[in-house]
Order: C-alpha cells, then structure tokens, then sequence
C-alpha cells in the first residue's frame, strides 16, 4: 500500500481548536459551585514551622477552606523516596515550599485570605551549596539523614590503562545550571468529588496514570476511587511527569470542601512550585589518541536535587552514563553524588540529564581535536557507534543516524569553507562550533515494563476512535497515533479521533516521558490497526464474497485486487460486521512491549527499543565590546527513525534549538538568600524572536527495525547539543572557553581580558 | 484597598482627585499594575485614571521649545513623523523599549515617575537636557530632569502633583543625540547599562556636551567628568579613548542580578566610545 498520510507534513490534528483559542486547558474548565484555591508558600529556604493560627482566614466570608499541613494525610508520597506531605509539616525545606492552601468563593478572596494566615517560624541554617551538603557540619535538609540522596559508581573496562594509551588527556570542571521548563500553560487543576465519593481530576499532566498512582499515594486513598482526565496541554518539558504538587492541593481541597475547585499557577506561583533541571558540577578527564580515538573516560558529578529526590536521581544516571553509549568506548568510570540541598526540587527537564553530559563531553571533544588538530566532526565519526553494535553499557544499536546527522550539519553550516576563512580581528568576530548527543527512545524501569497499550474501535460509520493512556502535550502524539491508524485502516486523517487520555476509559499507560510515545505507542497502534483492518477484510469478504486476502482498503473504500466490480465501502462494512456479529463493532485491543532489558544493578542492560541521534552546527558571532554572542546560523539535524509527520519534527527539531539557546545564553536562576529572585519572564529571561537565527532543521531516517515503521523518539535528542555547540563556537570565534553556563556577555568580557592579561579564561 | 476609581477628562479633575489625597495614578499602568500585584508597591484608596485626561497627548514646537505631553505612549514616540525628525534619539530609545504590547500602553511621563535608574527615555532625556512640568491644584512648577530624580523609585514629585509636561530644547543647527542600551537579550531586556550623549558636533569638534549613563547609580545620572573631556574637543581616536575612560571612572555602579560593578563600569567604557563614535559619523 501506498502510504498517503504517514510522512506527510500534516497540521498536527489538535492546530484547528488552538489556533480558533477553543482548545479547552484546565484554566477554562468551570463548575457550578466551584471553589478557586490559592497556596501560601514558606517565605525561608529552611525554618521550622512553630505555629500557625489560620482563624482570621477562616472566618473571611467566601473562605470555604483553610487547610496546612496537619491536616493532610502522613502517608508520605514520592518518587522512589517516599518524603513528602501535600503541604509542608514541621518544617520548610525551600523558600516557596507550600505551607497552607484556601478554597474560596473567587480567586481575589483566596489570595486576601493568605494575608490572614499567620505562622510564626524559627529560621533554621539553610544549606543552599551543594558543595557543602556533605560536610559533617551542614544543616540537615532532612532531619536524621545525611544530605545524600544517591550515589551511583560504574567503572568498566580499565581507565587507567585507557589513559596511559591516550596521546592527550583533557580535564576540566563544568557548572550546569538549572532551567525552568517555560511551558506555556502553567500548572493547572480543576478537582471535583462526587455524591458517591469518587474523586476526578482535570489536570495539565503528561501521564495521567502515573498522576492517578500519585494522587492515591498522597490523598491515601484508593486508586480506583480516582479519575484523572487530561485536559488540553499547554506544554510540559518534563515538568508535569510526576513531581509538580500543585494538583495534590486542588485535589486534597476538592475532598475537604466536597466541591469543585481550581488551582491555577500563575507565572510566579509556577516559578516557585515548578520542576527545573538538575544542576550540577561535572569533571570530567578523557584521554585520547593523536587520530582522535578515545581510549577513557572518567568522570566525577556532584548534582543538586534541592529539598526532595523526586525524579533527580533517575535523572542523574542519565548524566553519568548515557553518552558513554553514543561512541564505541571501553573503559569509562562515574563517580555521581546528588544531594539535597535548601532549594527547590529539581527533576525531569527535556533531555532528563543528558544537556548536562552533552555540555561537558562536547566541550571536551572540541578542546582535544583542537589539541591534536583534528576537526571534532571527526573525531565523532571516528567513534561513534554503529547499528548492529553493542555498547559499552549493554545497548544494542538497531539504528543509529549519528553519522548522516554529522554529514548533513557540517554541509549544511559550509563547515569546511568558513573554517578554512580568515578569523575575524574586528570588533565582531565569527566562530563555528559543532557538538552530536544520543538520547532513548523508551525506557524501560517502572515495572520492568514498557509497554503501550492501545484500544481501537471502528465505528458503523467506517470512522475510528483511538483510546490510549499516551498523552500529547503540544508534542504531537495524537497527530503521530491518527497518522498511522489512517494508514493502516487506509482512511481520511479526519476519520480518525484520539480521545483524551482519562483513567476510567483508557487502557492503562505510562505516558509522555523517555521519549517512549512514538516507538511504544505508536507501534501499539499500528498493531492493532492491523488487528481492526483484518476484521474489516474478514466481514467485507463475506458482504464482497471474496477472500480476504484478496481485498484492500484504499480511501475507505474496502475494494477487490482482482474483481474490479467487488467494493464496498467502510461504513456498508462496518455496519455489515455489527449485524453478523450479534451487534459487536469493530473493537481491538493491541500492546506493544518493547524487547528491551532493564539495567541491571550494576547499570548495564538494554533499556530503549531504539536510540535517536542528533548532532548541530552553529555559527555565532560575539561582539568582543559588548560581550553578546549572536547566533548567526543554526543546523540541526535529528535522526528519529523515520519522520511520521515532518512538520511536527520540525517544530519539536526547532523549539530544541530555542530552548538550547535559553538554557546557554540567557535563563538564568538568581538567588537572594536562598529565594527566587527573578520568577518571571521580565527577569528570568527565555529567548526572543530576536535572539534566534533563521534555524535549518533536517531530518535523517535511519529506519528504527524495532519502531512503527522504522520511527524512533523525536522531542528530546534535539536539545542536548545546542548549547556545547554555541560554546565551542564562541571559542572558535575569540578564543575563550567557557566552561560555567549560562554564556553571559560578562563571562566573554572577563575571558577576554583574562586572556589580554595571559591568563586563561 | 483601593476604594474608588476614577477616570477624569480634564486636567482640573484630575489634580482635584489627587488633592484629596491618598491616591495612585495611572497611565498606561504598566508598572504599576505589576508591581502592586508583586506586592512591592502599595496602591492609593484612589486611583486616578489619568488616560482620559485632555491635551497631554504627543509633541509640538512651542517658542524654543518642545513640549511632549507626558501621555505620550513609548510607541508614538517610535512613530510619531514630529519625533523622528526633531528628537530621533527619543525614537530610537522607544524602539528598544520593552515589548510592543508595553510601548503601546506605557507612558512617557509613567517612566519619568517610575524613575527607575534603568528607565529607557530617561537617559535619552536627560542629554536633551529636559525639564519637567508639574501641576497641582495649588499650581504648577518645573524641575530639571537632572535634578528630578532623587533615588530608584523616587522623585521630588509630591503625592498631590501630576507630571503633565516634558520640554526640551529645540535642537540647534549640528545637534546631535545618540542613545544605546545594553541588557543581555537583545529585545525584551532590562538594561545593565545604558549610555547617552548628545552635543553640537561642527568640523569634527563637540560642544554643548552632555553624557548620561543608566542603571549604574541609584537614578539615571550625567556623566560630567567625560562631558569635560568631550567639550570642545576634536572627536578623534584619542579624545574617544580618554571620554570612555573617564566615564569608567565616574560611574560607581553596583552588583545585582543584571550585572556586577566590574562589568557596568566595563560597558560604561566600550559603550561610551561606541556612542561618540555614532556621534561622530552624525
């Protein structure tokens, strides 16, 4: 069959409601009766509650509820470390942490209301260095507890054999701050009980299963006595996975009031209560030999989890080995140590720790191949890894498109041409700089499972309805589903609807994270259309009286290949296959789980069905007065398998890049004792219209053998090698390396003058 | 709490409401609608809508003079054909200013009140060596821009009176102004620095000259030692060299969040000579 709508750059299938603004987000869900909440927030990083008198806020007229940590369930909730309450008990270990929540009659009571709560604290030594967490002296974040979190230790091969053969040995110490994911939609919860006791959950969530499981956890109470519905998504970067706490309020209040209510972030609550990346300090040594082989890696991360564990832990990992993968290494080392600290939580961000790896490697890379004269593009195709291989942590390469990424960046950014021009002497001056990263596409942990589960119905009217547990966040999941359903079933986009994800009626789902939607989901999808065109071909052959697999389904019309007088179409079919099948429609049920191997204790496994790739090239352009640094020219290629819908690639490719450029250029957390200082976008400051240049994004299918049809991954990949890029190019342009993001246009003046003055930037 | 609003069409109504005291005025409400949201600022029981109030709108030549009605949004000051041609560098300022949504709301006269020492026509302003027109119910004076400001967030405006007028100079044959601010974004950002100067440049001298500096002192200030070393002065190389140095040496910046000491009086530098040398090409 010909394949019309897969591979087509098609509007993704939920563009139509946004663009008219009629999409409905959580914000414009409304009850009748419906209460709006409000969140008082701790004001210190850490300090123990000692009292709190919430009576004058009670008795507000139109304050339904008032409710602080005593009141909450103690069933503590949590990732992996069960640790925290819906409000805080105690103590606060962050400035912003949520103390007390009210429910009123409109927002302006709720927040008039905060004013009223009074809490007396006693200031307790906040730890706010990480540097300092393990000192035998620092402040616990958790009483009883040393300040570590995790530790992760891999050694393979023999480093120090690895490093005795290298020509060069490289190491340098890399700062990784902390990004705010920046979704459009800030966090956003409308929960209501019903007369039966049920509890349902509108909420802005990427996994409304794993929502579901942390909402029983935290109200102690029944799984099944939840409903989770995802609303409309606005975006969620990782940050609405599993540790943002604002739906436990909303939720926990609904069951206090026995009413509706609504908890809306704005952008500063969202600020305080959002989930950012995980910051770190990174060594790294790598030793190489004079053709740019590399012989050892050893590396050494102290990261910074602020006041709970959440998903950094997992996130970690990823920093300490996930690259090692992408080359054929064989004697690598880490030494990870995460700690709490008196700060806000950190976890899961896009690239779940592997920018902060891409960074440090891809800074190593080019330094070395300047070293020994090489050109970094290939001292990557030197090493990198190739389908059919293994690597040296267990995964095996079905794919890999690192090299056709590399190809198509180097021609497209005129690699060899500008390289090879003067350097600039001028007040402005050009430089070039690349850098390539690996990503999953799934992963398997939770459960030793993952899994998607699909239930697909074709209605009498030949049209077909997709339930699954997967959810689109603007990413383009619901887009890459309808594409492959209308393929396979061989009928209109438009014919096909996917319901949103909702625990009563969808198959159970792990949901949007690891990059694991198009590979596991979409393959779900793809099976049980095959499954659903079977019991069209079977019921039209008995309507046609031809076998089975003498038909085909061609625009919805079920047609003969040898007869051309014998079609029928879809909805005489369906209906036909209700009427023979004691009024059963078409319903199928398919899962895909993936062949994969869980890690091992020792970390070692084969975690993902398929691995993407991405590599970018950048030119920038710094002003040596000024210190700003203008990108110029960006290419970025992204090898995700096969592109299901190129435009959504593109949009996922590009909004990379845009983050890429944030996260090394100009967000940037600040701090005045130990508070947020800059929680808004005035302040904290994302990229501009301005800020980006014209941005090529390609696309490289390697055909993925374990993906539908041949897709990998395409959300993540695209982000880890932005900012390593605009950092080697910057040195490339004035010859100053910066090894502490963000890339602030007083860091170039300071590496400017230190390397007036002989020192070294 | 704010208890009453009001949203008078005449001047006259509008220095009534603010005698009776206790009252916040706005404009375009741009700052301070979020900064009383942030909680930094307190509104008044009243607040006076002044957006209705006749006759404050846009610029004219009056005598030797220009007047710019302090309702003047930042984006008629980017648009407004009057402004571009007799006060580009007011032009140029509101064109880095903010966001458009901003520009078309705020005011000039909200950004003279507001008095931050980051203000974007503040510097601009001040080397057109403006003056600013107050009026009250009791009557009306005028201050000059250089003595009007008197910490961030402060002027020497009392809470009954209104700012109701700029008047500048009317430029003289050879006048040139020239403005240029320095955030790390490139659109949408606060300024770190930012570095005006102006003059009256004829065969290649400078004279009449006035430097003004933003965001390294606790209001927007007049560089005065590098305005000595630019008066009367040939805008060559060396003359550049020794204004930038002297700006470097007169600002006393602090560190914050945008930026350190070092790094403002570093800017203060490479952006004054930057400025004269867009001066000096006119």
């Amino acid at each position: 069959m010909n394949s019309p709508i897969v591979g087509k750059a098609v509007p993704q299938v939920t563009a139509l409601e946004k663009i008219q603004g009629r999409a409905i987000y959580t914000g414009d869900l409304k009850q009748p009766g419906m209460l709006h909440a409000k969140v008082l927030r701790g004001p210190y990083p850490h300090a123990r509650i000692v009292r709190i008198d919430t009576s004058q806020a009670v008795a507000l007229p139109g304050v339904k509820a008032v409710v602080t940590g005593a009141d909450t369930p103690t069933r503590l909730w949590g990732v992996a470390h069960k640790q925290q309450r819906i409000l805080a008990t105690g103590k606060v270990r962050f400035a912003g942490e949520e103390v007390a929540a009210v429910a009123a009659i409109s927002e302006d009571i709720a927040r008039d209301a905060l004013d009223l709560i009074e809490i007396e604290y006693e200031e307790l030594p906040a730890l706010l260095d990480p540097a300092r967490a393990l000192e035998a002296e620092a402040p616990q974040v958790h009483d009883g507890h040393d300040n570590r979190v995790k530790e992760i230790r891999i050694a393979r091969g023999d480093v120090e054999a690895g490093f005795a053969a290298a020509d060069l040995v490289h190491e340098a110490t890399y700062e990784l701050h902390s990004q705010y994911p920046g979704y459009m939609e800030p966090m956003a919860t409308l929960a209501s009980v019903d007369g039966n006791g049920r509890l349902t959950v509108w909420t802005s969530t990427q996994s409304v299963f794993l929502a579901r499981a942390r909402l029983a956890e935290a109200l102690d109470r029944p799984v099944s006595s939840i409903r989770v519905i995802q609303a409309m998504v606005g975006g969620g970067f990782g940050g609405k996975i599993v540790e943002e706490r604002s739906s436990l309020i909303a939720a926990f209040l609904a069951t206090r009031v026995n009413r509706p209510v609504r908890l809306v972030n704005n952008r500063l609550e969202d600020f305080q209560s959002g989930c950012f990346s995980v910051p770190c300090r990174l060594w790294l040594k790598m030793g190489m030999t004079k053709d740019g082989t590399i012989t050892a890696k050893d590396v050494r991360i102290l990261a910074n989890s602020g006041a709970y564990a959440g998903l950094a832990p997992e996130v970690m990992l990823v920093t300490a080995m996930r690259s090692d993968n992408m080359h054929r290494l064989e004697n690598v080392r880490s030494a990870a140590d995460l700690v709490y600290t008196n700060t806000m939580p950190r976890g899961a961000f896009r690239g779940f720790g592997g920018t902060q790896m891409a960074f440090a490697l891809n800074s190593h890379l080019s330094v070395m191949a300047d070293k020994l004269g090489l050109d970094p593009f290939e001292v990557h195709r030197r090493n990198a890894i190739r389908a059919g291989e293994t690597s040296v942590h267990g995964w095996q390469f079905g794919s890999t498109g690192l090299r056709e990424c590399l190809d198509q960046v180097q021609a497209g950014i005129g690699w060899e041409a500008k390289r090879r021009r003067p350097k600039d002497t001028g007040v402005r001056q050009r430089g070039l700089g690349m850098a390539a990263a690996m990503h999953v596409s799934g992963n398997r942990t939770l459960g030793n499972w993952d899994g998607s589960t699909v239930v697909l119905r074709v209605n009498e009217d030949g049209r077909a309805f997709i339930a699954s547990g997967e959810s689109d966040m603007g990413q383009g999941a619901n887009t890459m589903m309808a594409q492959i359903c209308a393929d396979e079933l061989g009928i209109p986009l438009s014919h096909v609807t996917v319901l949103p994800p909702d625990t009563d009626t969808s198959p159970f789902a792990l949901g949007s994270l690891a990059s694991r939607v198009t590979i596991n989901g979409g393959k779900a999808v793809l099976q049980a259309a095959q499954q659903a065109k079977t019991q069209i071909l079977d019921a039209a052959s008995g309507l046609l009286g031809c076998p089975a697999d003498d038909l085909e389904i061609d625009q919805g019309v079920v047609r003969s290949r040898t007869k051309s007088n014998a079609t029928a179409a879809l909805p005489q079919v369906c209906r036909y296959h209700v009427f023979r099948h004691g009024g059963e429609g078409i319903l199928v049920r398919a899962t895909y789980d993936p062949p994969t191997k869980m890690m091992d204790a020792d970390h070692y496994g084969n975690i993902a069905p398929g691995y993407s790739f991405a590599a970018q090239a950048v030119e920038v352009e710094v002003d040596t007065e000024t210190g700003q640094v203008t990108l110029l020219n960006s290419c970025l290629a992204d090898d995700c398998g096969k592109a299901i819908n190129p435009m959504a690639v593109h949009g996922q490719t590009n909004g990379a890049a845009v983050q890429a450029i944030g996260w090394a250029l100009y967000e940037h957390l600040q701090f005045e004792d130990g508070r947020l200082a800059n929680g808004n976008f005035a302040d904290y400051t994302m990229p501009t219209a301005d800020s980006v240049p014209h941005l090529q994004a390609s696309i490289v299918e390697s055909n993925e053998p374990n993906g539908p049809l041949g897709a990998k991954g395409a959300s993540e990949t695209a982000i880890l090698p932005g900012a390593p890029a605009i950092a080697n190019a910057i040195e490339d342009a004035i010859g100053v390396r910066i090894t502490e993001l963000p890339i602030t246009p007083e860091k170039i003046l300071a590496g400017l003058r230190a390397k007036r003055e002989g020192g070294h930037a | 709490m704010v208890e009453r609003y009001l949203a008078p069409t005449t001047l006259d109504e509008a220095l009534k409401a603010l005698a009776a005291g206790d009252a916040t005025i706005v404009a375009g409400g741009t700052d301070v609608m979020p900064q009383s949201q942030a909680g930094r600022f307190k509104l008044g029981r009243t607040l006076v809508n002044i957006r209705r109030v006749a006759g404050l709108q846009g610029g004219a030549k009056e005598g030797d003079e220009i007047r710019l009605g302090a309702l003047t949004t930042i984006s008629q000051l980017r648009e407004d054909a009057f402004i571009a041609k007799t006060l580009p560098v007011l032009a140029e300022a509101a064109d880095h200013f903010a966001s458009v949504q901003i520009r078309n709301m705020g005011t000039l006269g909200g950004n003279i009140g507001n008095a931050s020492p980051a203000g974007d026509t503040l510097v601009p302003l001040l080397v057109l060596d403006a003056v600013v027109e107050l009026r009250s119910a009791k009557g009306m004076r005028r201050l000059r821009l250089d003595e009007f400001f008197t910490g961030p967030g402060k002027t020497k405006r009392t809470p009954d009176e209104l700012i109701t007028n700029i008047f500048v100079p009317a430029p003289k044959p050879g006048f040139v102004a020239r403005f240029a601010k320095f955030g790390t974004r490139p659109a949408l950002d606060i300024s770190a620095v930012s570095v005006g100067i102006a003059g009256i440049v004829k065969d290649g001298k400078i004279s009449n000259v006035r430097v003004a500096y933003g965001a390294v002192a606790p209001t927007p200030v007049r560089g005065r030692a590098a305005e000595a070393a630019l008066e009367g002065k040939t805008l060559d190389a060396a003359t550049l060299a020794a204004a930038a140095k002297a700006a470097q040496g007169e600002v006393k910046p602090i560190s914050d969040r945008r930026a350190t000491a070092w790094y403002r009086r570093e800017m203060i530098h490479n952006l004054v000579k930057k400025v004269l040398a867009d001066v000096a090409h006119g």
